[in-house]
């Protein structure tokens, strides 16, 4: 289907014709033309800022990483003094066995040291309300290897039995049942001494047997009537544990958002 | 006196142009907008619409004028803005249509005019045209397009393209008969 004549007529007539657009024609173009111009800035102030952002928030990123360090020390609980020091009586849910053994070798410092002709190396540290209490008794040896209570420090006998006393008052002012005790064998064995003059080795030991027994039955039957909160003593746990953890934490998460949010701002100024 | 012209040629016009220099833009306006009127008028009915299509174009040259490469003539690139914004100005108004039909068995050819006929003339007969028939026969006939491009630019088939300037044809052959103007058969 090729071209034909007449449509190379119309063709040359048609192509080079000119019709004249209306008289305001090319201000309505110019018109049109100025109002894309300031649309057009506006776009590019926003794209600027928008970049410029975006740019702050990269770098302010980059910054947070290289100054975050996250701590690879483990987070290790270290006690805050030396465990040497006389038990606490402070757990109630002991099994009996191991709170007769504690009693008994807690009772190991009451041991009453005889008055006269006696070389052994140990000695009863008398309660602190105990008018008897000898100032210059000699220094208490404990040399009992079971004992938990090893007294190796170089301090004079008169500080060391000050020390003893303040165990023994805390001991005693911790568990009333003990304080009981303590207060009965000081007595019998004060009738004793009235009655016999001495007082052996055998006998102090059936009283402080005697009182160990009293105190852990005295134990049992609080403990049978004692309830046992256990979400309490979780919670305790978990509070002492987490103040120092969470608190490591925040510190270290306020630290890189303090530090972050510094170079945001000096960034955009 | 001498008249001093501002703009050395078209090329340094362009360049002003395409800094937003309104007063370059203004000269290649009046140097081209009458013949793209033309352009948009071949396919356009009214003058009206005709005129604010080719405010349309213009708009698009002088804000895409930084696209223009120099590989061919200025004015070949404007007329094919102006041409493809008349297409969719024709589409939008939803006036074309393209209709598969079968190809007739010869009758496609046009005779020689026999008359003058003027432009003013030609652009009645061709107002007369469907719009489908219209478009193709002016993109062929009088633009220079290949089917193969008008087919692209209007995204119909070849064979649509062909049918519809055939049909075109013997529609412009039935009115140049009427009005005895093409000597048909007279040869």
């Amino acid at each position: 289907m090729g071209r034909n004549r007449i449509e190379d007529q119309f063709k040359e007539k048609l192509i080079h014709r000119e019709i004249a657009p209306s008289a305001g024609s090319w201000e309505k173009l110019s018109g049109q033309l100025n109002s894309e111009k300031k649309k057009g800035k506006p776009i590019i102030w926003w794209i600027g800022i928008a970049a410029t952002l975006i740019g702050a928030i990269f770098i302010s990123g980059l910054i947070y990483n290289n100054n975050y360090q996250p701590d690879n020390a483990p987070i290790v609980e270290t006690p805050t003094k030396e465990i040497k020091e006389l038990p606490t009586i402070t757990e109630p849910a002991e099994s009996k066995k191991g709170v007769s053994e504690r009693i008994a070798n807690e009772n190991k410092i009451f041991k009453e040291k005889p008055s006269s002709g006696r070389n052994k190396s140990t000695t009863i540290l008398k309660p602190k309300t105990d008018a008897g209490l000898v100032e210059n008794a000699p220094f208490p040896i404990i040399s009992d290897k079971t004992s938990n209570m090893q007294i190796t420090s170089t301090v004079t006998p008169v500080q060391k039995e000050e020390t003893i006393e303040q165990e023994v008052s805390k001991i005693m002012g911790n568990d009333p049942a003990i304080a009981s005790e303590m207060n009965i064998i000081m007595a019998e064995i004060a009738q004793l001494e009235r009655n016999n003059g001495k007082i052996e080795d055998a006998e102090i030991n059936a009283l402080l047997s005697k009182a160990a027994t009293q105190i852990s039955k005295h134990r049992q039957e609080r403990l049978a009537s004692e309830k046992i909160d256990a979400e309490a003593l979780l919670w305790d746990v978990e509070m002492d544990m987490e103040d120092s953890f969470r608190e490591k934490i925040f510190e270290v998460m306020k630290e890189g958002y303090l530090k972050a949010r510094t170079a945001v701002v000096n960034r955009n100024n | 006196m001498k008249v001093i012209p501002l703009f050395k040629n078209e090329s340094h016009l362009i360049s002003r142009a395409v800094k937003n220099n309104r007063e370059a833009q203004r000269h290649l306006y009046e140097k081209y907008s009458g013949k793209m009127l033309s352009v948009c008028r071949m396919y356009i009915k009214d003058l009206h619409h005709a005129e604010e299509v080719m405010l349309t174009g213009f708009f698009k040259v002088f804000t895409h004028l930084q696209d223009f490469k120099s590989e061919g003539s200025f004015e070949g690139w404007i007329r094919r803005i102006m041409i493809r914004e008349s297409i969719s100005f024709l589409r939008v108004q939803k006036d074309m249509e393209f209709r598969e039909e079968p190809i007739e068995d010869g009758g496609d050819c046009l005779n020689n005019v026999q008359e003058e006929i003027d432009a003013e003339h030609i652009q009645q007969l061709i107002d007369e045209f469907p719009e489908g028939y219209k478009v193709v026969f002016v993109m062929y006939a009088i633009e220079g397009y290949k089917h193969q491009e008008i087919a692209t630019m209007l995204n119909i088939n070849i064979g649509t393209s062909k049918s519809q300037l055939f049909k075109a044809r013997k529609m412009l052959q039935e009115k140049l008969e009427l009005q005895n103007i093409a000597g048909y058969g007279t040869k």
